[in-house]
């Protein structure tokens, strides 16, 4: 199973295992990891799964398409090149060791 | 006797339990065609321990979805049949048979949000009067061209009832051929005229001895346990005289059900399936190799003990299934009535919410049940290894099942070895819907 290491808002980390196939909402909700909201369970409608990728990663993840590219327009904390929902990250084995900045507001 | 942790590992069912996964790759009974054909037709079924809503929408197609609803978990199951799927009356979602959202009204005008909803659907196909779910992953397996299946409907007739214990000991009293000779007994014989749609009660095939005779005289059955393709079968002789012994062939069909002579018409194929861990219903199809099914006089007879809508006997453990003393002493075996359905409940209820394994001890008559959890931990096994387990067949092996034959005769004692196979023949001949399929 994959790693994800969040990073919270105070500065620590929470390192979390995950099923391939999930995604990283659903592993941080499933975990209580907090500071990811994620209000629409996942259906690109609400972009309170604001993160930002660290950038080592972000070159390896697909494109968001045009849904989570109009959402994240929209999302509450500032809005960086490496921001991303989190519900639209399904976790595959070569983002063993992810590491995901939770931002500082999603409201 | 098992460990606690065995019996554990084939009795519970839950999500994510070993032997739910492995019952989780067969179709499964979920209700009787009959509990859809009310005014609204919409139920709420449970099976191994999940919620699902089941409901036939205005063009007559049939859903299965789970029964909270993906808006905010409200139930599914008291919600409007309208606009070609099933509305969630709390803010109005809209979803179809294969739960695909369809509507979301309170959102704005433009909202996508329905597109990105998706409600998980489940497979459903009737038959013989049970609708069948399939709620595991890929594609289910074909249904085996077995009697109860391909009989036409005319012949069949399907019946539900409810237990309150575990799936599991309501399996194996269904492969205990030695238990009809003491809890089933009882001390006169009727009139075996009177017996249609009853079990135990009628003559057996090729003699005029009524079975309730039979199995009170002699009671000390001889019991053998083959294997066969689609489970076990079991072969229990009871010698008359020199010249008779008695032969009735039961089967076990895996994983769950088993197929069982109840008269010289009719056979019985039932399944147990799990609500959840400590409730399971049986799902019965009774097949008439004779003239058509009396469905309605089938129907009257259970209703006489189970209490719709739910199918639970009048007869429980709340009220000590009847129990009374007079009788016990000078009719029946248990005191509990003549129907044997309540037999057969009390026995297996009284057994515990699920029964303690590693208190039992299991004698010879028991062999049949031996030989069932074998073939059960092993299929648990193979699934957990992700490997094939029996009668996960495609429709060309489908094809080539039958019967099983299943009978109840009297048989000359020199020729019980292929008496079945003979029985099973001639009714065969006899009979218009199974003649047709005979090959030789
Ligand atoms: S959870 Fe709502 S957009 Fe990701
Ligand atoms: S909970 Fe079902 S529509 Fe809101
Ligand atoms: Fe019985």
């Amino acid at each position: 199973m994959p790693t994800i290491h969040f990073v919270l808002k105070d500065g620590n980390t929470r390192s979390v295992d995950a099923p391939i196939g999930q995604s990283v909402m659903e592993a941080a909700i499933l975990n209580n990891v907090r500071g990811i909201d994620a209000e629409c369970g996942g259906c690109a409608s609400c972009a309170t799964c604001h993160v930002y990728v660290d950038p080592a990663y972000f070159e390896r993840l697909p494109e968001p398409d045009d849904m989570e590219r109009e959402l994240l327009e929209g999302v509450a904390a500032e809005r960086r090149p490496t921001s991303r929902l989190s519900c639209q990250i399904a976790l595959v084995a070569e983002l063993d060791g992810l590491v995901i900045h939770v931002p500082a507001t999603q409201a | 006797m098992i460990s606690a942790e065995q019996n554990d590992f084939i009795t519970r069912v839950g999500p994510g339990t070993p032997a739910g996964a492995l019952l989780r790759r067969y179709w499964q009974p979920i209700a009787l065609v009959e509990e859809l054909e009310e005014k609204r037709p919409v139920r709420a079924v449970r099976l191994m321990g999940q919620d699902f809503v089941l409901f036939r929408d205005e063009k007559g197609e049939l859903g299965l979805l789970d029964r909270d609803c993906p808006h905010r978990g409200a139930d599914l199951a008291f919600g409007r049949l309208e606009d070609g799927g099933l509305r969630c009356p709390f803010h109005g979602w809209l979803f179809d048979v294969k739960g695909t959202c369809l509507e979301t009204p309170a959102e704005p005008a433009g909202s996508k949000l329905c597109t990105r909803i998706k409600q998980s659907a489940y497979p459903v196909v009737e038959k013989s009067g049970i609708i069948f779910a399939y709620i595991g992953e890929g594609e289910p397996p074909a249904f085996p061209a077995f009697d109860c299946f391909v009989a036409p409907d005319t012949h069949v007739f399907a019946f539900k009832g409810l237990f309150e214990c575990n799936w599991l000991q309501a399996l194996e009293v269904g492969i205990d051929p030695a238990h009809a000779s003491y809890l089933h007994r009882f001390f006169q014989d009727e009139s075996t005229e009177a017996s249609y749609g009853k079990q135990f009660r009628g003559a057996s095939n090729d003699s005029d001895m009524p079975i309730t005779k039979v199995l009170r005289e002699f009671d000390r059955p001889d019991i053998a346990v083959e294997s066969a393709d689609y489970g076990l079968r079991l072969t229990s002789l009871r010698k008359l005289s020199e010249e008779s012994t008695h032969v009735r062939v039961t089967n076990v069909v895996f994983p769950q059900a088993f197929v069982i002579p109840m008269s010289s018409e009719m056979t019985i194929s039932q399944w147990h399936v799990p609500v959840d861990d400590t409730h399971c219903y049986w799902y019965a199809i009774f097949t008439s190799f004779t003239g058509p099914v009396n469905k309605q006089q089938m129907r009257d007879q259970r209703l006489e003990l189970y209490e719709l809508p739910d199918y639970t006997s009048r007869k429980n453990k709340r009220n000590n299934y009847g129990y009374n003393i007079d009788e016990q002493l000078n009719e029946t075996y248990t005191g509990m009535g003549n129907d044997i359905n309540v037999h057969d409940q009390w026995a297996i209820e009284s057994q515990g919410p699920i029964q303690d394994r590693t208190r039992e001890h299991l004698g010879t008559t028991d062999k049949g049940i031996i030989a069932y959890r074998r073939l059960l931990v092993s299929a648990i096994e193979a699934t957990q290894a992700g490997q094939p387990a029996p009668m996960l067949i495609n429709a060309d092996q489908a094809a080539a099942f039958s019967g099983p034959p299943s009978i109840d005769g009297v048989s000359p004692s020199d020729r019980t070895a292929t008496y079945c196979k003979d029985a099973d023949r001639k009714r065969r001949e006899q009979s218009s819907w199974a003649a047709a399929r005979l090959t030789d």
